[in-house]
Formats: C-alpha cells, sequence, structure tokens
C-alpha cells in the first residue's frame, strides 16, 4: 500500500475528492485495526467514519504527507478511546461472531477456522488497547515507538503491554 | 492447536499469530460504509462546498478608469493629510484610536486576573465598535479582568465558560487580554467556514500602543476559546477548551515582537478552575470518560465514583509541566488555592470510622445493610501543589 503524496498535498488544500482518494488507500487497514481493537463491527464503523470527518478537518496539521496513515491511525487511536471509555459503563464484548460472518466458508477447512477462532477467543480476552497494540505491531506491522506516536503512550509503556499481552496469548493458546 | 505448539517450541509466537491473523485479516469484509465514496458525502453535508466568488474582472478602459480614481483619491488623501500635519489642523487631537490601556495584576493568588478600575475609561478595544461593545463599567462588574476570562466554576457568572462574549467568527472582534511593556494583547476565535483563518481556532495578537500596529501574532491550534490569562513579566498563558480537553499554554513574551512558545499541557474532561502561584499555573478539569486519561493517575480512597479529576501544572519560568489525575471524584466540589487544591467526593466509610463504630458497640454500616447498601459518606482529599509536584496529601 502506497500514499499516494500528490493526493495528500492537494487534500490538504482543501480537496475532498483527492482526500477521499487517499483515505479509500488506507480505509481497510483502519477499519480493521478499529474491528479488532473494539470487537464489534458497529462501533468500528463508527470511529472509522468519525476519524475520516476529524483528519479532512485536520489535514492542514500534517506536516509529513508520507505520514499520513500513521496520521491517520492515531486520529482513529483517540476515538477508539473515546469509544472504550463508553464501554467501562456498558462492558464491551468481543464478538467473535462479527469476524466469522465476515469470513466466505468456501474453501475453508474446518481445522483452520477452528485454529482462527481460538485465536480470535484469546485475542478477545485481552483488553481493547491491548488488543489494539497487537494488531498494530503483528498485523499492521509498526514498532513500538510507531505505535507510541500513534497512542501518544511512551514507548516503554507500549513494550512492557505488548510484550504482556505477547504473553497473556501464548498463556491462553497453550492451554487450548 | 498443533500448529500453534510447533510454532512456539521455536519460540514463534509473534509469527504465529501474524499466521492465523493475517488469514482471518485477509477475509474480513470492509463495509462499504466506511469507504471514501461513502464517507465522500458526510463530508459534503458538513463541509459544503462554497461557490467562488464571481470574478469581477472589468474592461481594460474600465480598470484603467477605476485605477486612475482610485489614485486619485489616494494622491488626495496623502495631500490633504500632509497639508493637514503641516498647518497643525488638530489631527493629533482625535481621540485615541481604541487601544485602552489595562493594567493587569494576574500575579495576584486572589484572582485570576484583576483590572484596575475602568469605570473613567473609554470602552475596551474594539476594532468594530457596531457590533456587541463590551464595557464592564456599564454592567458594573469591574472585578473582572476581561470580560471572556473571568466566568469562574463557581458558578457566580453562570453561563458556558469557555464562550467568548466578544470574539465574533472571522476575527471582527477581538477581546483583550492585557497590556504589558507598552503592547496589549488580545485574542479573536477565527471563522472556521474561512478558509484563510480556519486552521487556527484561536490568534492572539500583540499590538503596539500608540501605534495599534500588530507586532506580533500567535495562531493557538488547538484551541477553541480562550478562558483564562495570566500575563506576568516575562510570560503569556492562557487556558481554554480544546478539540481534546483543555489546553494550558505559555509563551515568553520578553521580546513581545517575536514570542516563543514556553510549553503546553492537555488535559481530557471539562474546565472546572485554573489558578497561578508563584509562576506556576495550575489547571483543574473533571473527566467522565477515564479512557481518555494517560497521564499517572492515583486513585482516591473510599470512592465509588468512576470518574476523575485532573490537575496539570505548567511552570510559566521553565516550561515545566506536570499531570495527574486523581481517579474516584465524582464532581461534588472542587477548591484550588495556591498551595493545595481539595476534592470533596462521596465514598464508602472510612476503616477507621467503623472500627470505632464497632467498638462502641454500634451496628456497622454493613451489619445495618448487607447487601452493600451503606450510606456513602463525604470524604475530602487534599492534594498538595509545590510547584510542578502534584501529590496526595490526605483524605479525611
Amino acid at each position: 500500500m502506497v500514499i499516494d503524496i500528490k493526493l495528500v498535498e492537494t487534500a490538504k488544500q482543501g480537496d475532498k475528492d483527492s482526500f477521499s482518494r487517499v483515505y479509500d488507500s488506507i480505509a481497510p487497514d483502519l477499519y480493521k485495526v478499529a474491528l479488532y481493537t473494539l470487537g464489534n463491527s458497529h462501533d468500528a464503523e463508527d470511529v472509522v467514519s468519525e476519524a475520516f470527518i476529524e483528519a479532512y478537518k485536520g489535514i492542514t496539521k500534517l506536516r509529513d504527507p508520507t505520514s499520513f496513515k500513521s496520521w491517520m491511525l492515531k486520529i482513529l487511536s483517540v476515538r477508539c478511546k473515546r469509544k472504550i471509555s463508553e464501554y467501562i459503563k456498558g462492558k464491551n464484548v468481543f464478538d467473535i461472531d462479527q469476524f466469522l460472518t465476515t469470513l466466505p466458508d468456501e474453501g475453508d477447512v474446518s481445522s483452520q477456522i477452528s485454529e482462527q477462532v481460538t485465536v480470535l477467543q484469546a485475542l478477545g480476552r485481552l483488553n481493547a488497547q491491548e488488543r489494539q497494540i497487537v494488531v498494530l505491531s503483528v498485523l499492521q506491522g509498526y514498532t513500538s515507538k510507531e505505535i507510541s506516536v500513534i497512542l501518544g503512550s511512551p514507548q516503554g509503556t507500549v513494550s512492557s503491554k505488548l510484550h504482556r499481552s505477547l504473553a497473556k496469548l501464548k498463556g491462553m493458546l497453550e492451554t487450548e | 492447536m498443533a500448529g500453534y505448539q510447533d510454532e512456539r517450541d521455536k519460540n514463534y509466537e509473534v509469527k504465529y499469530l501474524r499466521k492465523v491473523l493475517g488469514e482471518v485479516d485477509e477475509k474480513i469484509a470492509v463495509p462499504d460504509s466506511v469507504r471514501g465514496d461513502a464517507l465522500r458525502c458526510k463530508l459534503d453535508n458538513i463541509y459544503p462546498d462554497v461557490p467562488a466568488a464571481p470574478n469581477k474582472k472589468s474592461g481594460t478602459r474600465f480598470g484603467l478608469h477605476w485605477f486612475s480614481l482610485q489614485s486619485g483619491i489616494s494622491y488626495a488623501a496623502a495631500f490633504a493629510l500632509i497639508v493637514g500635519l503641516f498647518y497643525g489642523l488638530g489631527f493629533n487631537q482625535q481621540p485615541e484610536m481604541n487601544l485602552v490601556e489595562r493594567n493587569m495584576a494576574l500575579s495576584d493568588p486572589n484572582a485570576s486576573l484583576q483590572g484596575r478600575d475602568t469605570s473613567e475609561e473609554p470602552p475596551l478595544l474594539l476594532f468594530n465598535q457596531d457590533e456587541d461593545v463590551i464595557d464592564p463599567a456599564a454592567s458594573g462588574d469591574t472585578s473582572v479582568s476581561s470580560p471572556a476570562l473571568p466566568v469562574q466554576p463557581d458558578g457566580s457568572a453562570g453561563g458556558d465558560p469557555f464562550a467568548n462574549p466578544g470574539g465574533m467568527g472571522g476575527g471582527g472582534v477581538s477581546t483583550p487580554l492585557g497590556t504589558q511593556g507598552g503592547y496589549t494583547y488580545t485574542w479573536r476565535s477565527n471563522d472556521a467556514t474561512d478558509p484563510d483563518k480556519g486552521e487556527f481556532p484561536v490568534t492572539i495578537d500583540i499590538v503596539q500602543d500608540g501605534s495599534a500596529v500588530i507586532a506580533a501574532q500567535i495562531d493557538i491550534p488547538d484551541m477553541l476559546g480562550i478562558t483564562d490569562c495570566y500575563l506576568t513579566d516575562s510570560s503569556l498563558s492562557v487556558v481554554g477548551a480544546g478539540t481534546e480537553g483543555v489546553v494550558t499554554r505559555s509563551y515568553l513574551i520578553a521580546t513581545p515582537w517575536a514570542p516563543e512558545e514556553l510549553g503546553f499541557t492537555v488535559q481530557p474532561g471539562g474546565y472546572i478552575s485554573s489558578r497561578i502561584h508563584q509562576d506556576v499555573i495550575h489547571t483543574v478539569t473533571y473527566c467522565e470518560e477515564p479512557g481518555l486519561i494517560t497521564c499517572e493517575t492515583e486513585e482516591l480512597p473510599y470512592s465509588v465514583s468512576q470518574n476523575a479529576c485532573i490537575v496539570a501544572a505548567l511552570d510559566t519560568a521553565t516550561g515545566g509541566t506536570a499531570q495527574k489525575a486523581f481517579l474516584g471524584a465524582d464532581n461534588e466540589k472542587f477548591d484550588l488555592y495556591n498551595l493545595s487544591m481539595f476534592i470533596s467526593y462521596m465514598g464508602t466509610p472510612g476503616e477507621e470510622e467503623e472500627a470505632s463504630q464497632e467498638e462502641d458497640g454500634e451496628a456497622s454500616p454493613e451489619a445495618e445493610h448487607p447487601e452493600g447498601t451503606a450510606p456513602l459518606k463525604l470524604h475530602i482529599a487534599q492534594i498538595r501543589l509545590d510547584k510542578t509536584d502534584i501529590t496526595l496529601s490526605s483524605v479525611s
């Protein structure tokens, strides 16, 4: 996935089409990070669309066009945090069914699916921030330093949380 | 889980996770609602395209004519001015344009801002006197240094503490912050829909007294309005609501024509109060979304609330900052002083109290209320404020 720098530049000048197009190139990643973090597609859709609006509003503040994706992830992270804070009152549940319903059944070996379910279940037992860090690291390939910038947390905190989360996952998967 | 066991033996947890989650990830269907095309419509609703103003290009002949007319008027005005000055026709006897000096005793710990009596002075600085003239003398409230600033959280003033009574969209009206060293500091909110000014919602103008020339401008990117201002000999600090919470920013104004940013704090929640003591500003917010808190936290003993009181410190001499959240505050009462602040909150009875009740032969709250419905007691936590050190001192 390559960010079109020219599109970012024109988006910075307020061009909505350019912004939509450059956003489209990273929309799947944003949605998936939100889905893994929040655990359900409704909230994930909400935070992604909120992040889209907020990003357009503040794109003039983006200094380095090459960091468009991490900048968007940062905005998304703040939106996810707000959503998570609502869960404190209303107990968030990591809904595996929502992941599975998005998986086509055709061509999948049942053992492979059960393996995926097991991993998703283990992931669901982590808290939202731990999930977010694991997904940014494992799936999106960001380093602890980059994640710390995205989440606005100290690098040491991110490193230790990532380490702890992976250890938790390891423990949970070993008992399966 | 044989696959996992194999990978685990090789210590490949991450690779294994990447493999399995990658398979899941590839198959996740991204809904159309988060596609750029769908969200583009939302943008159109929120930020409708403003049709470009018709370009009033005039014909060459008219343009030349207009140019000549404009030039003629300019030359005539300049000539009249020179003649007037030469013959002393009273140009210099005009009343002061609009700048009114206001001294502010901002280091006074008893008030966030103190303005001197302006009862005999003309109205405050207003660039457009047709709109919203602000005159504290007329309102009878001269203890208030600035129309926008002194809405204190004790509710005496009421209303939205972040309201900008003077600031109009697009910088139409400025609100004075104070005068220091021959310069007047004013702020204005910019119209977000104005493409030239939407980038910075708030701008502080530093205006040279007498000449009314803007010496410098400070664009504040993350503040929607200014509610408190602290002006010392060498620094200008402002507190206001921002997109991410309450923002406190401090600027070095030793050279007013080239202000430098000293430091800033951003804290989630709603504004409660702020205060300056020994060059350190303490800002207090109340947050009902603990998930937003990223700073150091400390739990208030016996509390039952999940909300938090956040205290931020900004040293206007060094630019040093600190922030601490006290979990369990419930917006019962907050009192901010120079060296301490007090948080009143409802909580379960303390252990000492329960023990004394048992010794006295009285039934414990749990005995009276076996299902954990013991009546809540008011607790008061004292927070020590020593420059940028913020510590929970005691709870009574």
